[in-house]
């Protein structure tokens, strides 16, 4: 009888699964225990890694976009897509998961990213050779897919605009336009709202109750249904996707000016909103979330030292750009010093790890960080 | 409608069809409960059952277990069909809803056998192509996956670590935000 026990101890049906059933296994995992099963052999590294299986394996923050400036060179601004965790000493430094050119789309050349949101990112396009008239495309890179949106009653001419999409609540996106009085300086009079399920852009008159401006390079966040934005009146504001509900918090700290000015910068933190910025005497890079946006209350979740920050950094610059906090875990991304080196910050562990340079050569203009979306497709893409 | 409904009873009762395990064990089972298996389904439709539809992957005893969920999960099924088309009233939303708590409890009592024959059921729902039953068992091995470290999701699944140990430090670095 014993015997018999220990016999059945040792078989493995699990020895004859194939390849198939191992990734039908891996795909219902979280993301990230689905990260720390590359370590459990090398076939399951590989499958993990395996482009063919990428689209039924949930997925997490892959790489950033971003656009880099040198006069001294043709083109003067080129357009960058990296694998932020794939590092450079690793031979051979595996391909970019994505082409940067969005070479799917006609007209590619003279595309621009305005900004991204959970898998889908928002592009702007001229319309005319005279370059004075454009159009949005909002394509997803994954599926090599994309949909042009009707023209919007300022004809693409604003850069204030912004994209809100949200894969788990529908698969629709919607594209926000603020409109003011001067055409881009002046406070905001409303917003135009695209819906892909209608296909139409819809005006609503502003409901916030003091003058916002806003300039197009607010740190942003879709959560929630609502659109937020960092404004330099000292306030988050938010806006939902109907444009109905207009809502605005304070900031948790004043910002002197004289230390630099840092309106700060807004995404999610363990399932809340977040702000971050350096507060009082830029020394220092305070998280702060919102419980509750009914009591409007924020809480200090952490503060870290701007030193500690960039001490990694050959000359330590005083100052970072936030590029945004990992969607899986307390890191945060940013980019610091005369070479925009990117590094993360382990909150938990209150470790800073250099991830690479990006600009040795050229300056850095615009990070949009980029989760691929390998489910649904932008269908009328012709 | 009455007559067509006979016809359809006379037909599914007329229609079985039987399974034949590795070890030889004969079973008779009804084609709307074969007909969860798409490999079966597909062997019916090219007209290759008769004298019986040889498993030579599985064995009897996972095979009746495997009938066992097929049973349950094809009468859900016709029930399901029977409340779209004909009810639509609360007292059937409420049944429906009965049901298919009854379906759940089903289910997890389903899964509770060992590792062994767990695996077995995910090789033979793969064999057999039955999507709900590798839904289901693929669901609760990656349940008992999550959140373990991959030393033990190796000592878990007899997984031999054929990773240098350079090759292991390189994905740790890279996947760092994953070990927290």
């Amino acid at each position: 009888m014993a015997k018999r026990k220990n016999r059945r101890r040792r078989r493995n049906p699990a020895a004859n699964f194939t390849d198939d059933i191992i990734v039908e296994i891996l795909s219902r995992l979280p993301v990230k225990s689905l990260c720390r099963s590359k370590c459990v052999s090398s076939r399951w590294r590989d499958l993990i890694s395996h482009p063919d299986h990428r689209k039924r394996l949930p997925q997490t923050l892959a790489g950033l976009f971003y656009v880099t400036e040198n006069q001294g060179r043709f083109p003067k601004q080129a357009l960058h897509f990296i694998n932020i965790w794939d590092r450079e000493r690793r031979r051979p430094i595996p391909p970019p998961l994505i082409c940067p050119s969005l070479s799917f789309i006609p007209g590619y050349e003279d595309i621009s990213i305005v900004n991204s949101c959970n898998g889908l990112l928002l592009c702007r396009r001229p319309e005319s050779t005279s370059f004075d008239t454009f159009g949005y495309v909002v394509c997803n890179p994954a599926t090599e897919s994309w949909v042009a949106l009707p023209g919007s009653s300022s004809g693409g001419k604003l850069r204030a605009v912004w994209l809100g999409f949200d894969p788990a609540v529908s698969s629709h996106f919607h594209v926000f336009e603020f409109l003011d009085k001067y055409h881009g300086c002046g406070a905001v009079t409303g917003v135009e709202i695209y819906s892909s399920q209608t296909g139409v852009w819809s005006y609503k008159e502003t409901k916030w109750n003091f003058g916002v401006s806003i300039m197009g390079d607010e740190s942003s966040v879709f959560y929630n249904g609502f659109l937020h934005l960092v404004v330099a009146q000292f306030a988050i504001v938010a806006v939902d996707l109907e444009g109905e509900t207009w809502w605005r918090v304070t900031s948790p700290e004043d910002v002197n000016p004289m230390f630099g000015w840092d309106p700060g910068f807004v995404d999610r933190y363990q399932g809340r909103l977040c702000y971050m910025n350096q507060g009082g005497y830029a020394t220092h890079l305070s998280i702060w979330v919102l419980e509750d946006y009914a009591t409007e209350e924020w809480i200090l979740k952490h503060r870290v030292s701007i030193q500690r920050l960039t001490e990694k950094i050959i000359t330590p610059p005083s100052n970072y750009t936030g590029i945004t906090i990992h969607p899986d875990c307390n890191w945060i991304l940013y980019a610091a010093g005369w070479d925009e080196t990117l590094m993360a910050y382990n909150v938990d562990r209150e470790e800073v790890h250099v991830i690479r340079n990006l600009g040795s050569d050229s300056l850095v203009s615009s990070y949009v960080p980029y989760i691929p979306l390998y489910s649904g497709s932008l269908t009328d893409g012709q | 409608m009455a007559s067509a409904g006979s016809g359809d009873e006379k037909a599914a009762a007329a229609a079985m069809i039987t399974l034949i395990s590795s070890d030889n064990e004969k079973f008779e089972v009804t084609e709307a409960t074969a007909t969860l298996s798409q490999t079966i389904r597909h062997m019916i439709e090219d007209g290759c059952t008769d004298g019986g539809v040889p498993l030579p992957n599985v064995t009897s005893k996972i095979l009746a277990r495997v009938i066992e969920y097929c049973k349950k999960h094809a009468t859900a099924a016709a029930g399901e069909e029977g409340s779209s088309s004909s009810f639509s009233d609360a007292a059937f939303l409420e049944v429906d809803r009965a049901f298919l708590e009854e379906l759940e409890e089903f289910d997890d009592a389903f899964l509770e056998v060992d590792r062994a024959t767990l695996f077995d059921l995910i090789l033979a729902a793969n064999y057999l192509d039955i999507k709900g039953l590798l839904n289901l068992t693929c669901q609760k091995v990656a349940d008992s996956v999550k959140g373990k470290t991959p030393e033990q999701i190796r000592e878990m699944y007899n997984i031999v670590n054929d990773l240098t140990p350079e090759e292991e430090a390189e994905i740790r670095r890279e996947t760092q935000w994953a070990f927290e």
